[in-house]
């Protein structure tokens, strides 16, 4: 402002303006969920005439906790019998006369034609393959046996890893190891099937949340 | 109380003066900020990023020079310090707050297990993301609880007993987690004929620490025009996070905008 060649400040006479200002950003994140994708099958192969057990890794998935909260989390591995259908009414070239009109259906009816069921076992627990397994986070139960339930449906759960609290956040590629014992006196050869089903529950020992 | 008198009848003299005998002389630039609106968004943990804005403020030029100006964001990391739950033992805490967490990690937490307590000072171990000892301190003021600005504050009614267990999840995201990312943005006109528009679309907002801001970083653009102009601006952002690495809760940022004059 002039006043006669004087200049005021502009200031002295007018509220001056803030030229910065500061407020906050926020970013809730909200929990996720456990979580359990298959990635692949398990595979072994092994002569009849080979010792038992085999060894064989189990079949591979991610496991993924992105709850957010560290309350850690277990997962268990349940197993169906190890199951041959294809043996069904086709044995050594001749039907077997069991199997005659029930190709597929007579082997829950039948125990005694049942092959191959076997009980999984997993020893070698110790090994892991997890991108992201770290302290709080191991595989559990070691030598256990996954006890199977029926050709159609798996058996109780057996724990084999877990993440303690605070710790497990994330996603981790698993792939369990194991034994798997035959007999090469009673089985055929061919390929015996299990179903393996993996619930993931919160924190060790608590409720599964996943499929079973 | 005379002299003041006089003093203000000397301004009404000269405020007089002002509007009848004066003749018309340049105005300096006036550029300004005004009511900053926090900004808040949720996004599940699993998403791992989030577009949105920061918060929206009105920027102004009220000048008749029509000279350009621009604008700056500079922000904190963005900053969470939970609270303490009791996740073992039989007694509580009244204050569940902590100092803010000025580490690196975003995932960090601490455990509290009280050793001792002699009814004005305890004794605790402290594990998780610091391995540490309080030993013997009094329970009147909040205890440091590691090195990084984390504390606990135990209640002074309360006979602390060994065992009791407090565990408190913390974090501040990486300085890199903020992106400008004018496609989530608004520039709205309030007043005037000029034109703003978003700069530096993708550059990184680097954070500075849990509790000061960073590098300013020019985010908005004018080109200035006779008689200036007015906007309500929302800056926007991309934050991503390792979804791996975080806690679930409310990481905050302090946002700081400057208005500077200049392209």
């Amino acid at each position: 402002v002039c006043l006669a060649g004087f200049a005021l400040p502009f200031t002295t006479l007018t509220a001056s303006a803030a030229t910065t200002a500061t407020s906050t950003d926020t970013l809730i994140l909200t929990a996720g969920a456990l979580s359990v994708v298959t990635v692949s099958a398990g595979s072994v192969s092994a002569a009849l005439s080979s010792s038992s057990p085999v060894s064989s890794n189990l079949a591979v998935a991610d496991w993924g906790d992105t709850t957010g909260s560290g309350a850690g989390w277990n997962g268990t591995m349940a197993v169906s019998l190890f199951n041959d259908t294809r043996r069904l009414g086709q044995e050594r070239g001749r039907p077997h006369p069991h199997q005659q009109h029930q190709r597929h259906v007579y082997r829950h009816r039948d125990p005694g034609l049942l092959r191959g069921h076997r009980h999984l076992r997993h020893r070698h627990l110790g090994q892991r393959h997890g991108d992201r397994l770290g302290v709080g986070q191991h595989l559990a139960n070691n030598g256990s046996t996954a006890t199977g339930g029926t050709a159609t449906t798996v058996g109780s759960g057996v724990k084999f890893v877990s993440a303690a609290l605070n710790t497990g956040m994330g996603s981790f590629r698993v792939t369990p190891s194991g034994t798997i014992a035959f007999d090469g006196n009673l089985d055929w050869a061919g390929a015996y099937v299990a179903q393996v089903s993996r619930p993931c529950a919160i924190r060790p020992g608590r409720r599964p949340l996943g499929f079973n | 109380m005379r002299r003041l008198r006089r003093t203000l009848q000397g301004v009404a003299v000269l405020s007089g003066a002002l509007v009848t005998g004066l003749m018309p002389c340049p105005v300096r630039a006036t550029l300004s900020i005004a009511n900053p609106s926090p900004s808040s968004a949720t996004v599940s943990i699993a998403t791992g990023l989030l577009d949105g804005g920061l918060p929206a403020a009105d920027w102004k030029d009220t000048s008749a020079a029509g000279t350009a100006w621009h604008g700056t964001v500079a922000v904190t990391l963005l900053n969470l310090t939970g609270t303490w739950t009791k996740t073992a033992g039989s007694h509580t805490l009244t204050v569940t707050t902590s100092g803010t967490y000025t580490g690196t990690s975003a995932q960090a937490y601490y455990v509290v297990t009280v050793t001792s307590d002699t009814g004005a000072n305890v004794s605790a171990s402290v594990t998780g993301s610091e391995t540490a000892t309080i030993t013997n301190q009094a329970k009147s003021s909040p205890i440091a609880v590691g090195t990084r600005g984390v504390t606990v504050k135990f209640d002074t009614a309360v006979t602390y007993t060994n065992g009791d267990n407090f565990t408190i999840h913390a974090g501040n995201m990486p300085a890199s987690a903020m992106a400008l990312h004018p496609a989530t943005g608004s520039i709205t006109t309030t007043s005037g004929s000029e034109t703003a528009s978003f700069t530096n679309g993708g550059t990184t907002v680097t954070g500075g620490t849990a509790t000061t801001v960073g590098t300013a970083l020019a985010f908005v653009t004018t080109t200035g025009a006779s008689g200036g102009g007015g906007f309500r601006i929302v800056p926007g952002v991309e934050i991503t996070y390792d979804r791996n690495n975080v806690w679930a809760g409310a990481y905050v940022a302090t946002v700081s905008y400057s208005i500077l004059t200049g392209p």
